[in-house]
């Protein structure tokens, strides 16, 4: 009795753990992640998007094509990426508030952007009759880059903090009991009453019936033995592959996203130079328009490295199946032990 | 004896089993219940930077007496993000109007939930004075079955107040004699643009212009415009424009546009000219007063604009000070253009209107209108707050400066709501664009002034 009491608690426990670390990975692989992954791209897109804009403008292009074909690509993207966000942020909330203020905010962008371009075009129409210059369309872009950039209440500072959220969440679930390697010990803790009892009915038979081993019981005991090494070896592989997904992988990614948010802010200021506690410097064409937008291709490795480690951590390799049937094995085996000596004795 | 050994181990392998269940819970595997959820409140708002400090102070004493958690955002487009949010269904509990206008165009719609049963009439009359209370009324919405007016009601509470009609100066670094005119009780208009253009002479420009405000760029040339056709024509013609009775291209609205030109169009007038004005943050626009030698030295600003004062640095005494209201800043009331309309003042306020009815959105609604939740903020050094409850004493405010304010804004005389604040939102929004092309091509302005009567017609 004892011997199935403990089997079925250790099979249970060892189930129960197994599946919840599972379910704390997957939700960072599904749903932490990609939020925090989608917010650094919206934001990286959007930085892209106002040089784009400027680029177009300083160049002349806008004449022609508005803020230009990259511009719009740009701003589909964020859209894609603030549509992911919400769907991943669908609960309500802080975030889920922080969101729609952020949607509001790229509609306002747009707006803005929109009104410089009219602007821009209809002053390039005038000049060509001897008219203004382009300064209030500048104006207006550079009321655009405001609403994009301002570090208080900015569209980009709204996404940070929407990311924020998603970095406090999976700093939780780094540090959270699912995904801590002590949780190996407690597979341990787990296991020992099961062995325990194996260990001590072996015992018993030895005092009680003068016999040395009992086949099916040893047997038992090496499946019991061998059940609790596989769930440690795929618990440390598990936490290997999780440290290695956020740790290196996914800081990885936030690193490069960071390096070409920081590249694509720089070349967005150098086509709109400070002036004197304004947004603008001069209003004619900029000596050289930095022209490299935004890569996405560079975070491709990165991305799939992230994928395959999370894919590895949240692998329970086949133990939710094995456990109950190396459990059931085990407390077969013990009773068949346990009844031929019982058998006897009544015999 | 077996039998009862039996059953021991049972139990005992049942209480593991609990046990188990029980470690379960406790590290999170289920829920095993708990306390009521905590209730919060969503609000937007346009405050950030020391404005949104100052109405979190505000609102400290709500979270920690009630056990309400108010969760705050702040864009300087809360506006815009408002309306975006309305459109799909979805706003904040409680988010903050800049404008009259809003108030009445989103009470009209229904959007907008009546505060009747949240405020204390009788304690509002004590409290506010009539032409406040009036501001944070408007008419429900139509009846549906018989088209009338669903009558006054409260739909928001006025968060802090400011005084739109004043002038800024640096004391230290205004010339003397130029400080004494500035200062005199006979100040008029005449006499400002005299004094004005001998600062323009003698190499310095004397104003500090700055339009730049994300989506509502604009606005503080819109003040200038009111300001003069306020002092200039009187306020009943101001509630005539205002109400979209008195055309743009009328003479009284042309000759504010026009007089505000001799501000802006003569060279040498407003540091960095058309591209600066244009570009500048209206809340930096006034920080090269305070340098040595200074960028300029005037800037017609409403009372908030002290707490943009205070957070710049002052460069050449000592490092990381910031200007102190007195000594580096003061205030003259807007000059007199016309005798009759000199007491006459300009103001402005930011409403608090509730668009999703919650117990703990009522709650906050009603402890912001009170006397200590107002002076939570106006009390804070450097917040540039003025409230409108009069019950707010005048020892809460922490310098000269802000008691000067608060005086001007509760003294006798005509007052008059920011006129763009009070039309439609298109009216305001076609009102600032126009005012940024006036100082782009101030030769545009009959062109503008039709355009602007165009969306008079459709606006009203």
């Amino acid at each position: 009795m004892l011997i199935l009491a403990t089997t079925v608690m250790s099979c249970v426990a060892a189930t129960v753990l197994t599946l919840g670390r599972h379910d704390a990975v997957v939700s960072v692989r599904e749903r932490t992640a990609p939020a925090l992954l989608a917010a650094l791209e919206a934001n990286a897109v959007l930085s892209d998007a106002d040089r784009a804009a400027w680029a177009s403008f300083r160049s002349g292009e806008a004449q022609l094509i508005g803020p230009g074909q990259s511009y719009q690509d740009d701003i589909t993207t964020a859209g894609q990426d603030l549509a992911q966000l919400a769907a991943l942020e669908a609960g309500g909330g802080a975030a889920s508030r922080q969101l729609q203020t952020v949607n509001g905010q790229l509609v306002n962008y747009q707006s803005l952007v929109g009104q410089a371009d009219a602007t821009y075009r209809s002053t390039a129409a005038s000049r060509s009759q001897g008219g203004s210059r382009h300064e209030l369309g500048y104006a207006y872009l550079g009321y655009a880059s405001k609403s994009l950039r301002d570090p208080q209440g900015g569209l980009l500072a709204g996404i940070e903090k929407v990311a924020a959220t998603s970095r406090q969440t999976l700093s939780e679930q780094r540090g959270s009991f699912w995904t801590s390697p002590w949780l190996l010990l407690v597979y341990a803790a787990v296991a020992l009453p099961m062995l325990g009892s194996l260990v001590y009915a072996q015992g018993v038979l030895r005092r009680r019936f003068r016999r040395t081993i009992s086949p099916p019981l040893v047997l038992a005991t090496a499946l019991a033995v061998g059940a609790s090494m596989w769930l440690g070896v795929a618990s440390v592989r598990a936490d290997q592959a999780f440290r290695t997904a956020h740790d290196v992988a996914l800081a990885r990614l936030d690193g490069i996203w960071e390096t070409q948010t920081g590249r694509l802010d720089a070349a967005a200021r150098a086509l709109r130079p400070g002036a004197a506690g304004g947004l603008l410097g001069g209003s004619g064409p900029a000596a050289e328009i930095p022209r490299r937008g935004l890569d996405i291709a560079a975070t491709k490795p990165a991305r799939a490295e992230l994928d395959s480690t999370l894919a590895a951590a949240a692998d329970t390799g086949g133990l939710p199946v094995a456990l109950p049937l190396a459990a059931s094995a085990i407390a077969g085996l013990a009773f068949f032990g346990l009844k031929r000596r019982l058998d006897e004795y009544r015999g | 004896m077996r039998a009862v050994e039996g059953t021991r181990r049972t139990a005992t392998a049942a209480r593991g089993l609990v046990l188990l269940c029980a470690l379960g819970c406790g590290i999170g595997l289920a829920s095993c219940g708990g306390a009521e959820p905590r209730q919060s409140v969503t609000v937007l708002g346009p405050w950030t930077g020391e404005e949104e400090r100052g109405f979190l102070a505000m609102i400290e004493g709500f979270e920690r007496e009630t056990g309400i958690s108010v969760s705050y955002i702040g864009t300087r487009d809360a506006g815009a993000v408002l309306a975006s949010e309305l459109k799909e269904g979805d706003p904040p509990e409680l988010a903050v109007l800049a404008t009259p206008g809003e108030l009445r165009q989103y009470a009209a719609a229904g959007t907008l939930v009546s505060l009747d049963d949240a405020l204390d009439r009788a304690r509002m009359a004590a409290e506010y004075a009539p032409g406040w209370r009036d501001l944070m009324q408007a008419n429900g919405q139509p009846d549906q079955a018989n088209g009338q007016s669903g009558g006054r009601h409260y739909y928001a509470v006025i968060v802090k107040a400011a005084l739109k009609s004043a002038i800024w100066y640096d004391p230290k670094n205004l010339p003397p004699a130029a400080r004494a005119e500035l200062t005199s009780p006979n100040l008029t208009w005449r006499r400002l643009r005299a004094l004005t253009a001998a600062l323009a002479a003698s190499g310095t420009p004397p104003w500090c212009i700055g339009m730049e405000d994300t989506s509502n760029s604009g606005w503080s040339g819109s003040d200038w415009v009111e300001d003069i056709l306020l002092h200039q024509a009187g306020p009943r013609v101001y509630d005539r424009w205002v109400a979209g009775t008195l055309p743009w291209t009328s003479t009284p609205v042309r000759r504010a546009w026009q007089t505000f030109g001799t501000v802006i169009g003569p060279p040498g007038r407003v540091r960095g000219g058309v591209r600066a004005m244009l570009s500048t943050n209206f809340g930096r626009a006034g920080q090269p007063m305070f340098t040595t030698p200074p960028g300029c030295f005037l800037e017609h600003q409403g009372s908030f604009i002290t707490g943009f004062y205070a957070q710049d640095e002052l460069p050449s005494t000592a490092p990381g000070a910031h200007p102190q209201p007195g000594t580096d800043f003061n205030f003259v009331p807007f000059p007199r253009i016309a005798a009759a309309h000199e007491d006459s003042k300009e103001v402005a306020g930011d409403l608090l209107g509730m668009f999703r009815d919650t117990p703990a959105a009522r709650k906050l609604i009603a402890y912001i209108a009170t006397p200590a939740a107002q002076a939570a903020w106006v009390k804070r050094p450097g917040s540039s707050a003025i409230s409108a409850n009069r019950r707010v004493p005048p020892g809460d405010y922490p310098d000269p400066v802000s008691r000067g304010l608060a005086q001007t804004l509760t003294a006798s005389g005509e007052v008059r709501f920011d006129a763009s604040d009070s039309m439609p939102g298109v009216m305001a929004t076609a009102f600032k664009r126009a005012v940024l092309g006036y100082i782009s091509n101030p030769a545009r302005l009959d062109v503008l002034l039709r355009q602007l009567d165009k969306v008079r017609g459709a606006a009203y």
